[in-house]
């Protein structure tokens, strides 16, 4: 191995690690907030950390059989394997996002969806199935606006290349993609609604209806590493959102930044809309933000 | 050595075989399927080689065969998806009633499909689809179903309506050329509507044969009524036909003169007839993965998922550049394992349990551990997750109908893919997954001829995941007969880096950091493993304090996706089978009403005779 790609795995350890402890204090801020809103403190800054090293360290396995022990392996498989084709920025920041293109990321971005919907059906708790069959008809909603603004941004920038999508934004908050493009940009927003799982979209785990659902038969290490893939995930996600839209970032510290504006905007509807029946949001996705998303597709072709 | 001769001299021999020896079940199955993987072998070996071998055969100036690597592509696909279907069957149409008849009638129809893949000239290619057709539809009478006469008049009828375009077609050709020969054919000779009317007629009958919507009314019963390991066979190859058809007449032999007559009227610098073929192709893929989302029977669930998949292939065709052409044939591979794989295991499972419907099964993941491996690397390629072969054709095929800017049918095709992660999972989940019925406790593993014939394929898909750029070698090797620029490789095998205008996906790479991350993670995941591992009961769930047992309802499975079906009623309200099924139930109707003008009454006849004469007489008078 050259010095180079030595050079590159370790950031790319240190990108993953970083990741992770980034998006706990994400998630333990956003309880706070929530908490605030319904007039509570909400717990410290440092719970979930507390709460995933307790579950590492615990001393027995639960398990119903070799899919939902390997379930969760797999799911931080495909995280770690979509969160190494994002670019965090340039050069090793890059990471292995050569490798790569935005269709690729979208598709390698289910891996770990699937395992996990795998494991939760090894589990045998029809609550779980019936998360994981509203998960996937979510999916099936948000894919649809989520599409129609990546094919525009494809098209107008002629390359599917994230890297070339960031480096087009550069020079001001004009060359923004959210800007420049602000019909994609709203389209791109709303598909986020669905993507973050925030409140009136979060018919999976609705705890009140289907007892946490997907979460129901996983506990001590199976949850651990699942809260690692899950805050790694959302970091990811928000990542390739700001990569896209909102100009990547120069900086670490300034991607940081985006990233928390960006997790606050699903976080503050949730706060104020109550949930959808998973009819409704089937039906929401594929109306005005489907609408919205072929207009600006029009435009981007025309 | 005429290698044609040879061929068919090997499928004939095996042809004899099925019927000299149906008493002696073993030897038969064994001659079956040593004289299918010979002429496999045979096949393989001489694939695009330049060799001493003479390749070209012709009878009596009318009848033209070659071997060559575009018909070589197929013929692989064609036999090696039936050896494993032989294979499959020699346990699953064990003691069946119709068991010596359906390998009489699977040899025929291979023997159709062999013969039509490598004609060169209409005659013998329409005479190898008839005997294909009537091969396949003789092979659905020979299941144990009670509706198998209902769904297979209807796939004869409808097939019959495609070879009636089809005829019309090669005879308007014969009629201007006066020589059946594909190499013979000129467009010069016709005008360009007549070339227009021409490309319709064929692809009509072509698109029949593919289940394309609207024209896919037989498919579901179709396949789900068949002997199910030859339905394995029915949609992994021979579906594949309407594929090879469309390719070689609207780029091999007519087409690439017709398109560029007709040509001049486009749309996106796209001939409307190629556009109207990517949106068939889209509307197929979006309403069959639809259906199959909602779907009950499992049989019709793959079915309906055949149906969808054979529209990513269409759209290739359609797109026609060089990467969507890479894509169809591509697909033609990958679709051809995966959905060989999931009817063979399909077939295991309804052999050991009886059940076919998805609310009656759950929870044999320990029962039917290889079968479950199988369908669980069929159904991550059939989604098109990256590590594995299925994600070639959905790079390939984005990224060329993106360059096309076919941009709103790309966008559906995407939600088409994403629907089939709805079914893929159902099919998983209500299978192996969830809770065992108490019934089906004692359930054998699937039989070892059907455990070698459904994890095959898997092995083929895993490798393709890796090394997809040894088949696209092949798919070049294709392209380049046609005409049509070819993929660009580099030379290593390892080399894998896909690049065109837009994007770029090394697959090599990739697969080996996702198998890199999986091995790291249970290293580590074992190494922390002092713990003790507790392996709990089925029953042994949260069930918020409530006691449950075996016969408690625990499986969620019947009407998996009902969200989708409340969401989407007005939709799935009108379907083509709908429709069919009132022209057929009018046309019923009607032809009660006409037979009732025999009465069996003596004088009624007569009165009707006299009129007849008096109207015919008038005429002719007049």
């Amino acid at each position: 191995m050259s010095t180079d790609s030595i050079y590159r795995l370790l950031v790319t350890i240190s990108v993953i690690l970083g990741s992770v402890i980034y998006g706990f204090i994400t998630m333990s801020l956003s309880r706070r907030i929530t908490a605030r809103v319904q007039n509570r403190i909400g717990p410290p800054l440092k719970q979930p950390f507390i709460d995933v090293i307790k579950l590492y360290s615990k001393r027995t396995f639960v398990t119903h059989g070799i899919m939902q022990t390997l379930g969760p392996i797999f799911m931080m498989t495909g995280v770690i394997s979509t969160l190494i084709l994002i670019p965090y920025g340039t050069g090793y920041l890059s990471l292995y996002s050569k490798n790569g293109d935005l269709i690729t990321i979208l598709y390698i971005m289910t891996f770990g969806q699937l395992a996990m919907a795998l494991a939760v059906g090894q589990g045998g708790n029809p609550n779980g199935a019936i998360g994981v069959a509203r998960g996937l008809t979510r999916m099936l909603g948000y894919e649809l606006p989520l599409v129609l603004a990546l094919i525009a941004l494809i098209v107008l920038n002629h390359s599917a290349d994230v890297n070339v999508i960031i480096a087009n934004q550069q020079g001001g908050i004009a060359n923004w993609n959210a800007v420049k493009h602000p019909i994609v940009g709203i389209t791109a927003l709303l598909a986020l609604l669905g993507m973050m799982g925030n409140q009136p979209f979060d018919n999976p785990s609705a705890p009140a209806e289907v007892a946490s659902g997907p979460m129901g038969e996983f506990g001590g290490k199976f949850m651990a590493i699942m809260m690692t893939s899950h805050a790694m995930f959302v970091v990811a996600k928000l990542v390739l959102l700001v990569g896209l839209f909102f100009g990547g970032a120069s900086n670490l510290f300034v991607l940081a930044i985006k990233i928390f504006l960006l997790y606050l905007y699903p976080l503050f509807i949730g706060l104020s809309f109550p949930r959808f029946a998973m009819e409704d949001t089937l039906l929401f996705f594929w109306k005005w933000p489907t609408l919205i998303g072929f207009i600006g597709l029009a435009m981007a072709i025309f | 050595m005429n290698i044609l001769r040879t061929i068919a001299l090997i499928l004939s021999l095996g042809f004899l075989s099925s019927i000299l020896f149906y008493k002696i079940r073993a030897l038969r199955n064994i001659l079956l399927i040593a004289s299918l993987s010979s002429a496999l072998a045979l096949v393989i070996k001489y694939f695009g080689a330049l060799s001493t071998v003479k390749r070209e055969f012709s009878y009596a100036h009318l009848f033209y065969f070659k071997f060559d690597t575009f018909s070589n592509f197929f013929i692989v696909l064609i036999l090696g998806v039936a050896v494993l279907a032989v294979l499959a069957s020699w346990n699953y149409m064990k003691e069946k009633s119709g068991e010596t008849f359906f390998y009489i009638f699977f040899m025929l129809t291979i023997i159709g499909m062999v013969a039509l893949v490598y004609s060169r000239d209409m005659l013998s290619f329409f005479i190898g689809w008839e005997v294909m057709t009537i091969g396949s539809f003789l092979v659905i009478l020979q299941s144990d179903e009670k509706e198998r006469f209902k769904f297979g008049l209807r796939y004869f009828i409808i097939s019959l309506m495609g070879a009636y375009s089809l005829l019309w077609a090669i005879l308007t050709i014969y009629n201007k050329t006066h020589n059946f020969k594909f190499s013979s054919f000129n467009a010069s000779l016709f005008s360009p509507s007549e070339l227009t009317i021409l490309l319709i007629t064929i692809s009509i009958g072509f698109l029949i044969k593919a289940a394309a919507m609207p024209f896919h009314t037989w498919a579901p019963g179709a396949y789900s009524r068949s002997p199910l390991t030859f339905t394995a066979f029915f949609s992994g190859a021979m579906s594949k036909m309407g594929i090879y058809g469309l390719f070689i007449f609207l780029y091999g032999t007519i087409g690439s003169f017709a398109i560029a007559k007709t040509g001049d009227i486009t749309f996106f610098q796209t001939s409307y007839f190629m556009y109207t073929l990517v949106w068939i192709g889209v509307i197929t893929a979006a309403f069959g993965t639809l259906r199959a989302i909602l779907a009950e029977d499992i049989r019709v669930m793959l079915a309906y998922s055949s149906v969808g998949q054979l529209g990513y292939m269409i759209i290739g065709i359609g797109v026609g550049t060089t990467l969507g052409l890479t894509a169809t044939l591509f697909h033609v591979v990958t679709h051809g394992l995966f959905k060989t794989s999931l009817f063979i295991v399909l077939a295991a499972v309804i052999h050991r349990t009886g059940k076919t419907k998805f609310h009656e099964l759950g929870g044999l993941i320990n029962n039917m551990p290889i079968a479950f491996i199988a369908t669980l690397i069929s159904i991550m390629t059939l989604a098109g997750i990256p590590p594995l072969g299925g994600f070639a054709t959905k790079w390939l095929l984005y990224e060329a109908m993106i360059e096309k800017k076919m941009v709103f049918a790309t966008a559906i095709t995407m939600l088409a893919s994403v629907g089939a992660f709805l079914y893929v999972y159902r099919l998983i989940h209500n299978l192996f997954l969830g809770q065992r019925k108490p019934e089906h406790d004692d359930v054998k593993p699937a039989p070892l001829t059907m455990q070698i014939a459904m994890i095959l394929p898997a092995l083929g898909m895993i490798f393709l995941g890796f090394f997809p750029n040894l088949l696209i070698k092949y798919t070049n090797l294709f392209l380049n007969l046609i005409d049509i620029k070819t993929f660009k490789l580099g030379k290593a095998i390892t080399d894998t880096n896909f690049t065109n205008s837009y994007g770029y996906w090394n697959a090599f790479y990739l697969g080996s950091a996702v198998m890199a991350i999986f091995i790291f993670a249970v290293i580590y995941y074992n190494l922390q493993r002092r713990a003790k591992i507790y392996k709990v009961d089925q029953l042994d769930i949260y069930t918020a304090g409530e006691y449950v047992t075996r016969e408690t309802p625990l499986n969620y499975s019947y009407n998996f996706y009902g969200f989708v079906s409340d969401a989407l009623n007005p939709l799935l309200k009108r379907s083509m089978t709908g429709f069919v099924t009132r022209i057929s139930k009018e046309f019923i109707a009607l032809s009660d009403f006409v037979r009732r003008i025999y009465t069996g009454n003596g004088q009624h006849y007569a009165i009707f005779t006299m009129i007849f004469t008096i109207i015919t007489l008038i005429y002719f008078l007049s």
